[in-house]
């Protein structure tokens, strides 16, 4: 496992948390806010949801600074934390794990079809990646948007190698037909 | 013989396919990354799906913003006074100081599914005390000192001790015959046959004066006689 600098700076962070230094805390808080955000906000929905999930995570950081032991990544490591959390609270507050895109549809920011922008393409793929199974849509999550390597993918969904790349495989296909129908029921 | 002068490898194309969205963001290793590269010249179909993918991650990177209504500072000002205790973890400075290094620390045991290998030394080490453990345990069963009598006895041992009639049964008694007379009484072989044919017998104390009538009354029967201690058959 090779670990970058800024990785390095986060074991640093973590050992000082793990001391109970709480601007360390603060300082790898305001690290991870955004990422940890943008990955919860495209397995759940609503900003509070967002909000309470990450602020789970991190108080789980605190409390258990002292147990990283280094056999992974400090962002694996939070990541897969951040995970088992986020499906927690999708089974708690009954939010659907599939969630229903209809429920975005009517937005009123539509564009006309032939100004098929990239902001409506971004749309669109947000749309259809709602539609995966919460465990496809991890994998892809944290693929596309967080750029891991399959094998930190899998240390934080806690499966096998090859699990990871055929989930990917299939979300992948799925993901082609949904955009596909997206674009041909909007003409 | 047509322009295309190789066949795609199926389990190779299969194996490209799901490796192209980590080929794509550079997040593979160095061999794997050969493998795909490799492949992709003579393969148009993985060449294309490489374009999507590329796509895929330009339009990731473009919705690079937090989700509406985050709010980072709300959040952290609702969690810092939240902070309760700390966990006392086993993971030491050493650990830490390893994993800053990058090697693998002693006590951090690998993610099993990436041990899975039957060849992996960590396996192997395991397998090998288990075996100890077996052989340790079954030389133990076997040096064990017998404590227990053995429920069996030999034939001729202690046999005065046990019988408490002496029988002799008629030359042409079946054994089906014979088995019934004795389970009638109750009766148990302890010798026997003798030269003289006779059997030693063993039935209730409380009983014997009645089985010895009840024996002597079956036609089967040539002869029944008690013995007692002291007095000869």
């Amino acid at each position: 496992m090779a670990l970058t600098a800024s990785d390095t700076d986060e074991v640093h962070l973590l050992g000082r948390i793990a001391a109970g230094d709480k601007l360390a805390f603060e300082a790898l808080y305001r690290a991870y806010f955004p990422r940890l955000s943008r990955f919860v906000g495209r397995m759940a929905r609503s900003a509070p949801l967002i909000e309470e999930v990450v602020n789970d995570t991190m108080l789980v950081v605190w409390q258990k600074a002292a147990s990283f032991d280094g056999s992974c990544k400090p962002s694996t490591w939070i990541f897969a934390i951040a995970y088992r959390k986020t499906l927690k609270s999708l089974k708690a507050s009954d939010e659907p794990v599939e969630s229903d895109a209809a429920l975005y549809e009517d937005d009123g920011d539509r564009q006309p079809e032939q100004l098929f922008s990239r902001q409506q393409l971004q749309h669109s793929v947000a749309l259809a990646l709602d539609q995966l199974p919460a465990a496809q849509r991890a994998v892809m999550v944290l693929t596309y948007y967080h750029e891991m390597a399959y094998g930190d993918i899998a240390d934080i969904v806690e499966c096998p190698l090859n699990t990871v790349k055929t989930r990917m495989f299939h979300a992948r296909h799925r993901l082609k037909d949904l955009l596909w129908n997206e674009r041909e029921s909007s003409r | 013989m047509n322009g295309r002068v190789f066949r795609i490898d199926i389990p190779a194309h299969q194996a490209v396919q799901e490796l192209l969205p980590w080929y794509a963001a550079g997040q593979l290793a160095p061999d794997e990354a050969r493998r795909v590269h490799a492949h992709l010249q003579g393969c148009a179909q993985c060449r294309q799906d490489l374009e999507w993918e590329h796509g895929m991650y330009a339009e990731a990177a473009q919705s690079a913003d937090l989700p509406p209504g985050a709010d980072m500072e709300a959040a952290l000002a609702r969690l810092m006074p939240a902070l309760g205790p700390q966990e006392r973890g086993a993971a030491g400075e050493g650990r830490r100081a390893a994993a800053i290094t990058g090697a693998t620390p002693a006590g951090a045991p690998a993610r099993w599914w990436h041990t899975a290998a039957a060849n992996q030394p960590s396996w192997l080490r395991w397998a090998l005390a288990a075996q100890w453990v077996a052989i340790v345990g079954l030389a133990a069963l076997l040096l064990r000192p017998a404590d227990e009598p053995a429920a069996y006895r030999v034939l001729g041992s202690g046999v005065a001790a046990g019988g408490n009639l002496v029988v002799v049964f008629q030359p042409n008694t079946s054994e089906r015959e014979l088995r019934r007379i004795l389970q009638a009484q109750n009766a148990r072989v302890v010798d026997g046959p003798t030269v003289t044919d006779a059997y030693l017998i063993n039935v209730p104390a409380a009983g014997r004066a009645q089985a010895l009538q009840a024996l002597r009354a079956e036609a089967g029967v040539k002869l029944a006689e008690p013995l007692d201690a002291g007095s000869a058959p």
